[in-house]
């Protein structure tokens, strides 16, 4: 089972800023994660409010996820890629997500070159839609 | 948030109508290297981008802003603490009915980091 596997054996971060509890669900394109926002979440903000910014690198690690569960089906033991945010484009923040939330992001792959992949990533809480964009992840070569 | 965990304002100087340029140190011991990545210190492009976030806020005077969109942000050089102890930021604010318009450009006198283009409401 997919959300059996040690996020750990997926991303290259560690505490303080895992940003995704779990893989949920993937295949060749597209990835599922969850987290869900705590007390010591390194971008929680003082009014219990994640900042965007946290929004933001909890896709960029669904998207790590995605590259580290791709690595581990074709079979590499290597630790897992690591990956940098290349560009940010398209942002839009519908709602801001707060301690206790539970978010859900879908990345789907929409361009993958060389060491270049463009990914659409939309995540929701429980309830509600939170943000969706566009980014471009160049992985360490 | 990471004011003073993770950069430091050494220096302002406004600019005629809503700029300023901000002179940053970055705390190398800051705990986010812990993780990101271990042993391999890079700074992380969102912390860089709340960075911007909190530059814009001193620069209007608001307490807190948020980003509600960002039309593009890129991620131009890599930055490590260790290499790149101290960067300038240009920021812009430009004022309308919902909020700023903010540019922000990341840079020392060699290298260009980061740009950022968004909107940021209080």
């Amino acid at each position: 089972m997919i959300d059996s596997i040690d996020i750990r054996q997926l991303i290259p971060q560690r505490q303080p800023i895992m940003m995704v509890d779990q893989l949920v669900d993937a295949d060749e394109q597209s990835a599922v994660c969850q987290l869900t926002i705590r007390q010591d979440n390194f971008f929680l903000q003082s009014d219990g409010t994640l900042a965007e910014t946290g929004i933001i690198e909890h896709m960029a690690q669904t998207a790590s996820a995605h590259c580290g569960f791709l690595a581990l089906q074709s079979g590499s033991n290597d630790e897992a890629p690591i990956g940098y945010i290349a560009e940010v484009k398209g942002f839009s923040l519908l709602s801001q997500p707060k301690l206790g939330d539970t978010l859900t992001t879908t990345i789907r792959t929409l361009l993958s070159a060389g060491n270049v992949t463009v990914v659409s990533a939309e995540t929701n809480a429980q309830d509600r839609p939170i943000a969706t964009t566009q980014l471009k992840i160049s992985l360490k070569e | 948030m990471l004011k003073d965990k993770y950069f430091k304002i050494t220096d302002c100087t406004k600019e005629e109508g809503q700029g300023a340029t901000y002179t940053v140190s970055l705390l190398s011991d800051c705990k986010v290297y812990d993780g990101h990545f271990p042993g391999e210190p890079v700074c992380p492009g969102v912390c860089n981008i709340q960075t911007v976030k909190e530059c814009a806020q001193l620069l209007v005077g608001e307490q807190s802003l948020r980003i509600q969109s960002v039309k593009r942000c890129r991620f131009k050089t890599l930055m490590t603490p260790l290499a790149v102890p101290q960067v300038s930021i240009d920021i812009n604010a430009t004022k309308h009915d919902n909020g700023y318009t903010v540019t922000a450009r990341i840079y020392d006198a060699q290298t260009e980091y980061m740009d950022f283009n968004g909107e940021m409401t209080p």
